[in-house]
């Protein structure tokens, strides 16, 4: 289990991560989203023992990572900007990985060089973004982690190769209960992968839980009215956004739909209709609570 | 598919070891080759001239010695540049990740790296000195395999300390220039520093005497692992291998250093100029204070005020330009102004304080109990050693309160400047430690204090254990034949037996002291001798026709003794005249 505690990372004057807590269980996919520079690559580099935190604990299995081999062993970080030894093809980064991680599996790398086409000797340097992407994503794979760090993982994939990637995640967790951390823009992606999701944004967790519960806890609430009730009315729900055009009022609710609906009920509307927003709305809701959306940040 | 947990970092850090090491042979072996034209390709091909041209054994301890050195500073070089390459990761985000994510601690995983660099640093070295032994096994060229040995463990030491020192470096900067640049700063500018403080106590300081040179050699581990190939063949063997071992020490030290250094270095950190603030400023200090007085001297080497204008326009524009390339731009230019006032300050301090003797340097003055022994030197003659250290304490003490400053006060009409003397004493003290005064002036007064020391008994029977001591060799006393006309004629080299030398002693001594420097017939008796050890000495005895006409008579009648035809041709033209 990864468990951050009071987790504080701090660069020059800016905090990149505020007195972080949070828990993620093993086997899980778990996805990271978070505006730009929220510290979403920032979590994961302590995560991965690259970076030291300033407060607080960051602990895989009661140990912390930072400066501990054995715990450093168990998980594989592939940045958002993959690096390679200078003038080195697959071959060499892996036989690199190969010294360097007694769990790197020769089987699981012939393998996932069927999967990703690419020539095991061509120098990586002069491959595509995607393909160098690829390549990194075999080396991180085959070293067999207990933990995956991927920071923008789908980053220059095609189609085809999100898919494959998505379906490799998905048998790592059934079959060695590998965890994955995913951090990403790309909500979309993650919406049908992850079965944890948290979002980060000014160096706080903004929420973190299962995917599905996630999707509960937030709504769309359209009610029109004969004549509209006074505010008040509405205090008992946690509204996160309301928009009224004449007597027909458009919500942004969090909470659980019956509760919603119930109380909805009471203020005895025209016409109710509670909808499950996609994660995408959910993280731009919650955004905009946090004051960043695209039309405060134009104005 | 298996997670398997590493139970042992140290394994893992070997083979990093052994995969750095093979990614950097390219390099060293490119680097090797193109060494290996100049030395010893090159040179062995200008050096086999005198082996076969020699018809007896060749020594070739000397050029072996070149080559060696030339090895030592090949190895160093590219050891400096396989570090920059394998420690590039610290100055790269993305290589600073895939390393500092590796199942590795941070100690480990440096000295993995450096030792990835220093074996395949050695690789010039080792080709010179495999050379070096293939000559050894020739009969006709004198080079003992002894002497090659500690040359190598001298260099394999050399490349350890000063790629273990150029570590810390890399942990302290942040970029690969900022390296670079701090570790030719550090190691170029601190004794740079001590030779400006050497100067300004040598122009201002009277009977300075600049013994700085070990100083030198012991202010960076780089200079200090370097300079022991110069004196290699006179160092004997326990000094050659305690030299080693300090090294060896130093190494130890500084990859110490580096590692508790690289613990607190953070990861971030990479592609700002310094991993560490202080660091930043330490740099920028040494190269102000260092160009600032370059500048100066540029403009004014009297250090009038246009040395001072100039000298602290240099250090603010000095201190901008390190501040605006380390940050590419002028986001810290008034902290850099201000680092670039203060080490103007300190440069002016320096004067100031050096100027003013502030220590008390020109009136120290061991006590008579302190002292062991002293070697006394003037105008008069060669260094010569006083067990009786009382005679030199006090006419150093009579020099020191004729300090020139207390003169350039005093009347002119005294007429106390026209006497060239020049005096060097060096104490030997019996805590181990030496003192050293060396003065040189137009003073009269002391001048004839000199001469009178010279007249004196100690000085006498100084010169006479001295005379007692020789071995074989040649004991001669300088001998002029006036021209006839009155002016500088002819010098000879009489042969002294140690009964003539005291004779001439007695008649010298005799004759008293009183020598007028300004006289037209003044001259000085030369006493010398060399031996065939190549020890020599001479001492000058000042003379005038008239003060010494007993000793002139006398080595004239030597002179007749020892070249009847030039006293024959003397004669004749005497007569002529």
């Amino acid at each position: 289990m990864i468990k951050g505690i009071g987790l504080t990372k701090t660069f020059e004057n800016k905090v990149a991560l505020d007195t972080l807590n949070f828990e993620i269980e093993d086997g899980c996919i778990y996805g990271l989203i978070g505006s730009n520079g929220s510290g979403k690559s920032t979590l994961l580099r302590l995560i991965s023992g690259v970076y030291a935190p300033d407060a607080g604990a960051l602990l895989i299995d009661g140990e912390p990572v930072f400066n501990n081999p054995a715990k450093k062993a168990q998980v594989a970080f592939l940045g958002d900007t993959p690096y390679y030894l200078p003038q080195a093809n697959i071959k060499e980064m892996a036989d690199f990985y190969r010294q360097m991680y007694e769990s790197f599996d020769n089987k699981v790398y012939a393998r996932l060089l069927e999967i990703f086409p690419l020539n095991e000797k061509m120098r990586i340097a002069t491959m595509s973004k995607g393909m160098q992407r690829q390549a990194a994503l075999i080396l991180a794979i085959a070293t067999c982690p207990k933990i995956l760090l991927l920071d923008e993982a789908f980053d220059g994939l095609d189609v085809v190769m999100r898919q494959v990637l998505k379906n490799i995640l998905i048998e790592g967790m059934e079959d060695r209960q590998m965890t994955t951390i995913i951090a990403s823009h790309n909500i979309r992606e993650l919406e049908d992968l992850c079965d944890h999701i948290s979002l980060i944004h000014n160096g706080q967790l903004k929420f973190n839980d299962s995917a599905d519960r996630l999707k509960g806890k937030l709504h769309k609430v359209q009610i029109a009215f004969s004549e509209m009730p006074p505010e008040e009315a509405f205090s008992p729900l946690q509204v996160l956004k309301s928009e009224r055009t004449g007597m027909l009022l458009q919500m942004v609710v969090r909470g659980y739909k019956d509760e919603i609906l119930e109380h909805c009920h009471r203020l005895s509307p025209l016409f109710v209709e509670c909808i499950e927003p996609s994660l995408e709305e959910m993280f731009i809701y919650e955004l905009e609570v946090a004051g960043y959306d695209a039309k405060s940040l134009t104005e | 598919m298996t997670q398997k947990v590493l139970r042992n970092d140290w394994l893992t850090a070997i083979r990093l070891w052994l995969f750095s090491m093979k990614k950097n042979l390219g390099t060293a072996g490119l680097v090797t080759a193109c060494a290996s034209l100049l030395c010893p390709g090159l040179f062995f091909v200008n050096w086999s001239y005198p082996v076969y041209e020699t018809p007896t054994l060749y020594n070739a301890t000397d050029d072996a010695m070149i080559v060696m050195t030339i090895a030592a500073i090949f190895s160093c070089l590219l050891a400096l540049l396989l570090v920059c390459l394998n420690f590039s990761y610290l100055y790269k985000k993305s290589a600073g990740d895939l390393f500092h994510a590796l199942p590795l601690t941070r100690a480990k995983l440096l000295l993995a790296r450096f030792a990835g660099c220093v074996l395949p640093a050695l690789l010039p070295a080792l080709v010179n000195y495999a050379a070096l032994f293939m000559l050894s096994a020739d009969r006709n060229i004198v080079l003992p395999v002894s002497f090659l040995l500690s040359g190598l463990a001298l260099n394999v030491a050399v490349v350890l300390c000063v790629t273990a020192f150029s570590t810390i470096f890399l942990v302290l900067c942040g970029t690969t220039f900022s390296f670079l640049a701090s570790f030719a700063v550090f190691n170029l500018g601190i004794p740079a520093i001590l030779f400006i403080g050497d100067h300004i106590a040598g122009l201002s300081l009277w009977g300075y005497t600049s013994d700085m040179l070990e100083v030198y050699y012991h202010c960076t581990p780089v200079l200090y692992a370097g300079t022991r190939y110069l004196t290699l063949y006179e160092t004997t063997g326990w000094e050659l291998w305690m030299h080693i071992g300090i090294l060896i020490l130093l190494t130890a030290v500084c990859l110490l250093v580096s590692c508790l250094l690289y613990n607190r270095r953070k990861s971030e950190k990479a592609g700002n100029a310094y991993a560490f603030r202080p660091v930043r400023y330490g740099i920028m200090g040494i190269t102000c204070y260092v160009g600032s007085f370059v500048i100066g001297y540029l403009f004014d080497s009297q250090f009038l005020p246009l040395f001072w204008l100039f000298a602290a326009v240099g250090s603010l524009l000095i201190a901008l330009a390190f501040g605006a390339i380390m940050d590419k731009g002028f986001k810290t230019a008034v902290r850099s102004l201000i680092v670039g006032g203060v080490c103007f300050g300190l440069l002016f301090s320096t004067f100031l304080g050096i100027g003013l003797d502030v220590v008390g340097y020109e009136d120290q003055l061991p006590a008579l109990s302190q002292i062991e022994s002293v070697v006394y030197e003037d105008m008069f003659g060669s260094p010569m050693e006083f067990d009786d250290p009382a005679a030199i304490r006090s006419l150093h003490e009579f020099v020191i309160k004729r300090n020139p400053r207390d003169l350039l006060k005093a009347d002119p009409d005294e007429e106390k400047y026209n006497g060239w003397y020049s005096m060097d004493v060096t104490y030997k003290l019996k805590n181990g430690q030496t003192v050293s005064r060396s003065y040189n002036s137009h003073d009269l007064t002391v001048r004839n204090r000199l001469t009178a020391f010279l007249f004196s008994d100690e000085y006498r029977q100084s010169i006479d254990r001295l005379v007692e001591s020789v071995g074989e060799g040649h004991l001669y006393v300088g001998y002029y034949i006036w021209n006839p006309e009155g002016a500088y004629g002819d010098w000879f080299e009489l042969t002294l037996t140690k009964a003539e030398y005291a004779q001439f002693m007695d008649l010298y001594y005799s004759e008293g002291p009183a020598v007028d420097q300004n006289a037209d017939d003044y001259f000085a008796q030369q006493l010398g001798y060399y031996g065939k050890t190549g020890a020599s000495w001479s001492f000058h005895f000042p003379c005038s026709t008239k003060t010494c006409v007993k000793t002139t008579a006398y080595l004239h009648t030597l002179f007749e003794a020892q070249y009847p035809e030039k006293t024959q041709l003397f004669q004749a033209k005497q007569a002529n005249a």
